[in-house]
């Protein structure tokens, strides 16, 4: 059952390519604002036109109306307080899946032992799919938030754990042996050695879960209708407001963009005080 | 003598604690007087009665096309537009926000568009296992292009190559690895997006075997549908390991 | 406006991030006599469970109007999305009372768990049957007989909706297993018809209002009518644990009474403009929806009478895994 691998998504989605044209920065930072957003635009004009002659279903708003909908409803602030629910569960559970799968993916990682004592387990554990695990969570933890934040924990550990396990174990066997010779002691290498190593390799195991734990959230709330902002998509379409529900899902949308570009950000600054750390070039 | 039972006892030491898990389920099932946990005994029953075989075709089989055409889609797509976007600067300048927009969304928030446009049946779940899937196969994918060194791609510019031949003698060879992770990412997507589009609406399937019983309190049944579920998953990732193993070691040295 | 109730189990959580949680795989045995608190006011403390909609909306007029506290009730109201959410609200102890229909309950016992009925929901009536059989416009199904061989849509299989429109079809002389049925959320129904995916679908107010205002269906049938001859029978419920309504009967007669107060209220035609208000407050329904809904009378006396037909029909169909006593269910 040795099948596992790091997750390995790519790094920051707006990496440079390989040699970028020499050319002034401050341009370079502002066109591929402009040109996403022209194209984003491009798209929306696309979509009014096509929902304004083709598609002129009852359950398919036009853009146009969607904006003004969220205009208003970002107004009412009935909608802004669902996403600080949502927001707040989504931190909670992120916290909490960060710190465990840092710690349990660095014990396993610097442990043979433990690691051979839980792989089965962890293997049958990680492709359950989180959704499949509502119904028990609902029965173990009650409905509500405490349900929603242990989905997200469920989900989002993976990613973490494993990339921990890989970046720990990954640390280059010579500067342990290094480490080893100048007298330092196995907990002070791990400490000192390969959990800083294996920073990059977290970071990147951070920035995927942070992408899965907003889609568990919103899953979670839409089936349990357990507040925030997948509540708030049910109600509306429950109460047939289907220009409100889609301006639902558009704040979905937003707040999943804004994570992922605070997230590579974020990760840039990690590898970055790391580089020298890496043992190979691939992560 | 020592060294090998050392060593045997090493072979087993993963078993432990399943087996222990596996125990404990019985023991507590047959003292606790919940419910909500019934033995492992009464599961298996229950796995026997509901899944062999006529369930397996009922709900099992479906839920499998479904994933496999869902996975395949996802995959295709992710990988098409991942060499697009990831060897045309231009192109990722144009896409990516529309991309992570897109990427934030929750298969269930886009339920009713996929409803819309493929109706209720395998279409719609299909598509909504591709969109999960689609997403970090193409960010990979992505990354994959961009890592190909440029001279590289500059020599065979000076062969004659046309764009086209680039991204498909250059790039995607270059890109595999990176391909092949995200291919490995969107595998448990594809089975949470394959429970979820059976959860909402349905006729057969996994989930949806999972909602009955738990709209009729058969408890046992519903641990049958995580075993089910975590067994698939396992041998779905060992399954990728193996073509991984075999066929893109292969196609990596094209 | 809505209250979720927010006990962080921090360590609970770290349970299940740390795995640990299989091991010691013990939980769900939640009591539900635990959480009701007596307050030193004489007032006891109690969470409710219902769904956001007309059908469960007793709860928001008793906490709104006062009538809870009339009889010494503090009650949080939580809302919860379906039957299996509400059982596990009431089952881990979170919630004393909740809303579900009849069939769950039976459903329930059928499995062993010892739910009882505290107290009644919404009454099915032959002029406010509360669901609907319905038909795409210009479809050429005139009558129930034509629904021989077409796929109906339903909110979930062996609920009453499913159940009364195949005693409806029964009835009428259609071979049942000749039917197909689709498993598909109400809120899809409108999308279906429009794009012409099912032949027909069963559903609950506001939705049939707004289907027919939009000039997507038609009505067909009131499938409800199947179920018990046309005489009333209830469509939603109060239950709690069996265990707490024989600990504490008081805290039941109490509850009772209090939604006997708000049913007296609710029922009053006199009171619709208010209680639509009400209503909207929750569920955030446009005036307009509002406006076409016909909004359910509910009802107090708990006698079998009123619970036996759900059993029968759930019989009728082979529900039903053992046979269930009404009197077992009635707290």
């Amino acid at each position: 059952m040795s099948t596992t691998t790091p997750v390995r998504e790519a790094p920051a989605t707006d990496r440079e390519p390989a040699a970028p044209p020499a050319s002034p920065r401050r341009r370079r930072s502002f066109r591929p604002q402009l040109r996403g957003l022209v194209f984003a635009v491009g798209l929306l004009l696309l979509l009014e036109l096509l929902t304004a002659t083709v598609i002129t279903s009852l359950y398919v708003p036009r853009p146009s109306e969607v904006a003004a909908a969220l205009g208003q409803e970002l107004r009412a602030g009935d909608m802004l307080s669902g996403v600080g629910t949502t927001m707040g569960a989504y931190a909670q559970g992120l916290g909490i899946a960060i710190v465990a799968g840092v710690l349990s993916g660095a014990v396993l990682g610097a442990s043979r032992t433990a690691w051979q004592l839980f792989r089965v387990v962890i293997e049958f554990l990680r492709p359950l799919p989180s959704v499949a695990l509502i119904p028990f969570s609902i029965l173990l933890l009650g409905v509500g938030s405490t349900t929603t934040v242990a989905m997200i924990v469920y989900a989002s550990l993976w990613p973490i754990l494993f990339n921990t396990y890989y970046g720990v174990r990954g640390v280059n066997e010579v500067s342990i042996d290094a480490a080893r010779t100048f007298g330092l002691k196995r907990w002070q290498i791990f400490l000192r050695i390969q959990l800083p190593a294996a920073a990059t390799s977290i970071a990147t195991g951070i920035r995927v879960s942070s992408a899965i734990a907003l889609i568990l959230v919103i899953t979670v709330e839409i089936l349990t209708r357990s507040g925030g902002l997948g509540y708030y998509i049910v109600r509306m379409q429950v109460a047939i407001r289907t220009e409100d529900m889609y301006a639902g899902i558009v704040v979905v949308g937003v707040l999943g963009y804004a994570i992922a570009v605070l997230m590579s950000w974020l990760e840039r600054r990690v590898v970055f005080w790391n580089a020298d750390h890496r043992t190979d070039g691939s992560r | 003598m020592e060294n090998r039972l050392a060593r045997v006892g090493w072979r087993l030491l993963p078993w432990l604690l399943p087996v222990t898990v596996l125990v404990l389920w019985e023991y507590g099932g047959r003292t606790s007087d919940s419910i909500y946990l019934p033995p492992l005994s009464d599961v298996l029953v229950a796995l026997r009665e509901d899944w062999v075989w006529e369930g397996a075709q009922d709900d099992l089989l479906p839920s499998l096309q479904r994933f496999a055409l869902g996975y395949v889609l996802g995959a295709v797509l992710g990988i098409a537009f991942g060499l697009a976007i990831g060897s045309s600067r231009r192109v990722a300048e144009y896409t990516t926000p529309t991309m992570e927009f897109l990427r934030a969304l929750p298969a269930v928030a886009v339920l009713p568009i996929a409803v819309l446009l493929f109706g209720l049946g395998n279409g719609m779940r299909i598509s909504i296992i591709a969109f999960g899937v689609l997403f970090p196969v193409l960010v990979n994918t992505i990354a994959g292009a961009r890592s190909v060194r440029q001279e590289r791609v500059d020599v065979a510019r000076m062969y004659g190559l046309s764009r086209l031949q680039v991204i498909r003698r250059v790039v995607l060879p270059s890109a595999i690895p990176m391909i092949s992770a995200g291919l490995r990412v969107g595998l448990p997507i594809a089975l949470i997006m394959m429970v979820v589009s059976e959860l909402v609406g349905g006729q057969n399937g996994i989930g949806f075997y999972l909602t009955q019983a738990q709209s009729m309190f058969d408890i046992a049944g519903m641990f049958t549908a995580l075993l089910i579920l975590g067994i698939l998953g396992n041998v779905i990732n060992a399954a990728y390991s193996w073509v991984e193993n075999r066929r893109l070691h292969w196609a990596s040295h094209l | 406006m809505r209250s979720i109730s927010t006990q962080h189990r921090v360590g609970a959580l770290v349970a299940v991030a740390s795995l640990a949680l299989l091991t010691g795989c013990g939980g769900g045995d939640g009591s539900a006599a635990a959480d009701v608190t007596e307050n030193a006011d004489g007032t006891t403390s109690i969470t409710i469970a219902t769904v956001g909609s007309d059908s469960g909306s007793q709860a928001f007029y008793a906490e709104q109007k006062g009538f809870f506290e009339e009889q010494g009730l503090d009650v949080t109201v939580d809302i919860v999305a379906n039957v299996p959410e509400l059982a596990a609200a009431v089952e881990s102890g979170d919630a004393q009372f909740a809303l579900t229909s009849p069939t769950s309950i039976a459903s329930a016992n059928a499995a062993g768990i010892g739910f009882q009925i505290v107290a009644g929901g919404a009454v099915y009536t032959p002029d406010n049957p509360g669901v609907w059989v319905m038909v795409p416009e210009g479809s050429d199904i005139e009558s129930v007989e034509d629904l021989a061989g077409t796929s109906i849509a339903v909110n979930a299989l062996n609920t009453m909706p499913h159940l009364s429109t195949l005693a409806t079809l029964d009835d009428a002389g259609v071979d049942v297993d000749d039917v197909d049925f689709v498993t598909l959320d109400f809120t899809q129904v409108g999308q279906a018809f429009e794009s012409g995916q099912v032949d027909a679908a069963t559903v609950t107010a506001p939705f049939n209002a707004q289907i027919e205002s939009a000039g997507l269906g038609t009505v067909l049938a009131s499938p409800y009518d199947a179920v018990n001859d046309q005489e009333e029978f209830y469509n939603t419920i109060w239950f709690g644990q069996g265990d707490l309504a024989e600990a504490q009967p008081e805290l039941v007669e109490k509850f009772a009474a209090a939604l006997a107060a708000t049913n007296e209220w609710a029922n009053d035609p006199a009171n619709r403009d208010e209680r639509a208000g009400i209503l909207q407050e929750y569920t955030s329904l446009t005036d307009e929806s509002l406006a076409n809904l016909q909004l359910l009378q509910f009802g107090d006396e708990l006698s079998d009478d009123m619970v036996q037909p759900v059993i029968d029909v759930m019989s009728r169909f082979d529900v039903l895994p053992r046979p269930v006593e009404v009197g077992d269910i009635i707290a």
